[in-house]
């Protein structure tokens, strides 16, 4: 009997084991929860596992974990392979080893909930632009995606997503507080002295409702984000002859800068959901001063450090689609959007250049502010586009189960681009004209075109078993700024091999082609230093192959792999007189060789109260330079490949945070970007005379963060953190010595680089009111432990 | 003038409002998704192992509702490829929907383990919730907001990555009973 007990008891004490191991697995679950589902890549909901193409998305829950507060720290801090430098105010973003400076970022596309951001002129998109208090998520797709979004998509897509109104329900205000500390000449904090604040502000309201027995939904918002660095020093630079204003030593560029700093922006937000029908609207101002004096300023000696210099932008974006499944095997979308861009940079110049003897007064180049009999005068250079486009898209289910599926869309769309320089005396306000019959050079200073693109794509997937998928794509353009013989340079094919040979395994072997068209201002942009291209343009191609794998266990994934992408005929400013004024012209100058490999993880224990992460890329991107390229440069021992200047060989970014009691967590994130030769170290693939050769150092930064509910207040949310920056340099060369083509002028000039802003320290707080989706997840939350993600 | 605007603008309106009123719902997860966690989930429910034979699947198709025959399909697939649960074979079967009762009916008649609730049902949910009580039935709505309405078990994609939610009380009626290590994982309507 007490044998029978005994056998009894410790059947019973397995069976309660072997449940209670069962219960607390629950890996198998995690699995599902924690793969991402993307939906950037086919322009569908798919698991990221099989999507064509490699992603990483990024959480409004990580973006508020890790203290991140703008998309560059997001990009920086946690996406795979793209980067983001400030560029002391405006920020520039590469992929993958590879970027072209100054190119306003038009070599990346950034979708905000369908619409493309970047404007129709220059094909520039600012991530200022994004409004990150209503980030839901944002997929972060390396490699060219041309295939469903056209033009532009080379380097890769940011797909972001906004929240929906159910999970933004209530009103919503937040403010964040940052301040930096002086930076001395050497670049180090001056922790004695904070001059300068990085704020944020927004205020939005989320709610659903029925209207005429339809479900709807707003999302509303406005952000202001107000940035103004901190005081800090540049070395001087002669400029003979040339007065910069009372912030500088005549004849010289340099000195210290408190005013030409800042960074504001004004943002508005709006998404109305009724039925299948959608509205959505963005809206952006801003205004912003970079203390460095680049190319633009070079031509234009503007006064140093003097909040007179100006950059202003605005951006407005509406988009109205229409959603419908038609019958169980077709579904359509049609949607028309609209855009608008203004871009004006506006110089403040004291030192007149000299007035050419024999040319009257108003027969000018339009950059030029003649020594005229009244004063100082403003440079301004307007650059305008607007757009409306129509988009309609169509999906066939072949067998009505998802497993053979085609999509086909065209979308055609209609723009109007113009440029303007103009001269005014800053005393009487009069314009010293721009008529391109009165110019000085080359004629230009003004040019405006109404122009045409139509894009016809067609993607199929093929998923035979649950092992095997694939996934191709075909899209062709038509575009009025590709010549009649460059048209097949527009068709950009995309094909994925995706097999699974477990639910946990993934291998992808991906084959994508991208371009980009001509902007309108590299086509038409003419005035005294830059010369039109007689020989026309052709776009720019990207074909990159890639092969990646991922692992799933639990909550963990490690992706690797590796890629190989071949740039053709890249269109950058090529020197062609170094002759003061040098004279520049837009050309396709060379190709690019860019390959690399890849790691992602992505893990959590302890039921997910610790979380991290790692991604990290070794690449290298070099410059194949072109025959005449090789000639001239022969002497100074270049060979026939260059570095690309900026992209870091090294780059990625690791982080942990941990869950403490109640919801409060603490996290630490950091960025790496390896040694980066500077922009101007070579101009379109020539080494210049800047010498030694401008080199910035490697770049960590540490960013930690303490976040959580205010004790006792449970509507109110709180973040603390720091941001430090080991490096004070940026890869772009600042002032007046930019450097020139070192077989035009070999007179060797020394570099200096832009700063970078080495310590912010923040505090924010969030205030969620009649957040009723917030209660309930805090109901769920506490439910579950607070366990999901 | 005024009057061809007018007449252009209430056309306009008509044809507008006639398709609104023909709003659609949609999955609120890839179907796909949906499959796996809800064979992954089952087989952590206390009586899945008491469970002989088949491991039926019903799903509930609305013919009339093209989202319904869509997800219908996709899951009919889905759970085909994925052929097993805890060594036992996935059974599904696709019923057209009539009413709650006569769903329940079938659910019973088939010993269903699991119901698949397709878009275009949610008027009906509430009443399936009660017809459902007491069958051992785990009840999977294709569409998140079923679940406050009475479907035990939903999945959505938020910040793009899946979340599961779950009735509880729901649970209870229909002699569901998963354990606390899976319910942490999800958003629990109580």
């Amino acid at each position: 009997m007490r044998r029978s007990h005994s056998r009894a008891s410790w059947a019973l004490t397995l069976t309660l084991v072997a449940a209670t191991a069962r219960a607390q697995d629950v890996g198998s679950i995690l699995e599902v929860l924690e793969e991402e589902v993307v939906t950037g890549a086919s322009r569908s909901a798919e698991r990221a596992g099989d999507a064509p193409a490699t992603s990483v998305t990024i959480t409004a829950e990580e973006l508020r974990r890790y203290g991140i507060r703008d998309m560059e720290e997001a990009l920086n801090f946690l996406s795979l392979g793209m980067f983001a430098h400030r560029r002391q105010s405006t920020a520039e973003v590469g992929a993958r080893g590879m970027a072209v400076s100054r190119d306003a970022n038009g070599h990346v596309l950034v979708v905000l909930d369908g619409m493309v951001v970047n404007e129709q002129g220059g094909g520039a998109v600012y991530l200022h632009d994004v409004p990150m208090e209503l980030v839901d998520h944002i997929e972060v797709i390396l490699g060219p995606g041309s295939v469903l979004y056209g033009a532009q998509a080379m380097l890769g897509v940011i797909n972001v997503v906004t929240k929906r109104p159910k999970d933004h329900e209530g009103l919503h205000a937040t403010g964040s507080f940052g301040a930096s500390p002086t930076m001395d000449g050497g670049g180090s904090a001056d922790l004695g002295r904070w001059t300068g604040h990085d704020n944020r502000y927004s205020l939005s309201l989320g709610r659903t409702f029925e209207l005429l027995g339809l479900r709807g939904g707003l999302v509303a918002g406005l952000d202001y984000s107000d940035f103004d660095g901190p005081n800090f020093h540049y070395d001087k630079q002669e400029m003979a002859g040339v007065d910069l204003g009372p912030h500088a030593a005549p004849g010289y560029w340099g000195g210290q800068v408190r005013d030409q700093w800042y960074a504001r922006t004004l943002g508005g937000y709006t998404r109305l959901e009724l039925g299948d029908l959608t509205w959505t609207t963005r809206a952006t101002t801003t205004r912003l001063g970079m203390p460095q004096q680049d190319l633009f300023e070079s031509r234009a000696p503007s006064a140093y450090d003097d909040t007179r210099n100006t950059n202003d932008y605005q951006l407005l974006l509406s988009d109205v689609r229409y959603e419908k499944r038609l019958s169980a095997r077709v579904s359509g979308l049609a949607r028309t959007y609209f855009g608008y861009s203004a871009r004006e940079n506006s110089r403040f110049v004291i030192g007149h250049e000299a007035r050419l003897p024999g040319v009257p007064l108003g027969v000018i180049d339009p950059e030029q502010c003649p020594a005229g009999p009244t004063g100082p005068c403003r440079k301004d250079a307007y650059f305008y586009s607007r757009w409306l486009g129509v988009e309609l898209q169509s999906t066939f289910d072949w067998l009505g189960d998802g497993a053979y599926t085609t999509l086909v869309g065209v979308d055609a769309r209609t723009r109007t681009a113009a440029y303007e320089f103009v001269t005014f005396d800053e005393l009487t306000g009069s314009s010293y004209g721009s008529d391109p019959g009165l110019t000085r050079w080359h004629a230009g200073g003004y040019a405006q075109a109404d122009e045409h693109a139509v894009g016809a794509y067609l993607q199929q997937t093929l998923r035979p078993t649950s092992f095997l998928a694939f996934n191709a794509g075909l899209r062709a353009d038509v575009d009025s700024r590709i010549g009649a013989e460059y048209t097949d340079e527009a068709l950009s094919p995309r094909a994925a091999l995706i097999v699974n040979p477990l639910d946990s395994l993934s291998v992808k072997l991906i084959y994508s082609k991208a371009f980009r068209a001509p902007s309108f201002l590299e086509q038409n942009i003419v005035n005294g230093r830059l010369l039109p291209n007689a020989n026309g343009l052709e776009p720019e191609t990207v074909s990159s192959y890639e092969l990646a794998t991922t692992v799933r266990f639990s909550r963990n994934s490690l992706t690797t792999g590796c890629f190989y992408a071949d740039w053709r005929n890249l269109i950058e400013l090529r020197v062609v007189d170094a002759q003061a004024p040098a004279v520049s012209r837009f050309e396709n100058v060379s190709d690019v060789r860019n390959y690399g490999a890849f790691l992602n993880f992505d893990g959590a224990v302890m039921e997910g109260r610790l979380r991290f992460g790692l991604n990290t890329m070794l690449t290298s991107a070099e410059r194949v330079l072109r025959d005449e390229q090789q000639e001239r440069n022969e002497r100074f021992g270049t060979g026939d490949t260059v570095p690309m200047t900026v992209a870091p060989r090294v780059l990625g970014n690791a982080r942990a945070s941990y869950a403490l009691f109640g919801d409060h967590a603490v996290s630490l994130t950091g960025g790496y970007l390896g040694t980066r030769t500077a922009d101007q170290a070579y101009v379109a693939g020539d080494p210049t005379n800047l010498s030694p050769v401008p080199t910035a150092p490697p770049q960590l930064e540490l960013q930690g963060a303490l976040t959580g509910t205010v004790p006792k207040f449970t509507e109110a949310r709180y973040s603390l953190g720091a941001r430090y920056a080991f490096s004070s340099s940026e890869p772009f060369v600042v002032g007046p010595n930019q450097g020139l083509p070192r077989y035009l002028n070999g007179t060797e000039e020394q570099a200096e680089l832009a700063k970078v802003n080495r310590l912010t320290v923040f505090a924010g707080l969030e205030f969620h009111l009649d957040a009723s989706d917030r209660k309930t997840e805090s109901t769920a939350a506490s439910a579950s432990g607070g366990a999901t993600r | 003038m005024t009057r061809r605007l007018l007449t252009w603008v209430l056309v306009g309106g008509f044809v507008l409002g006639t398709h609104l009123r023909a709003e659609a719902e949609s999955p609120t997860a890839p179907v796909a998704v949906q499959a796996q966690i809800a064979t992954r989930i089952l087989t952590f429910e206390r009586s899945f192992k008491n469970v002989s034979g088949d491991v039926v699947v019903v799903i509930a198709e609305r013919k009339s509702d093209p989202d319904s025959s869509s997800a219908a399909r996709q899951m009919e697939r889905a759970l085909g490829e994925i052929g097993n649960v805890g060594g036992k074979r996935l059974a599904v079967t696709v019923v057209s929907y009539a009413n709650a009762a006569q769903f329940a009916d079938e659910c019973r008649k088939r010993r269903a383990v699991v119901a698949y609730l397709t878009p275009g049902l949610g008027a009906e949910i509430r009443d399936l919730a009660s017809k459902l009580e007491g069958t051992g039935v785990l009840s999977i709505a294709a569409v998140e907001s079923y679940v406050a309405a009475g479907a035990v078990l939903g999945v959505e994609v938020v910040s793009g990555k899946p979340r599961m939610s779950i009735n509880l009380r729901q649970a209870k009626l229909q002699r569901i009973d998963f354990p606390s290590a899976v319910l942490k994982l999800a958003r629990v309507y109580q």
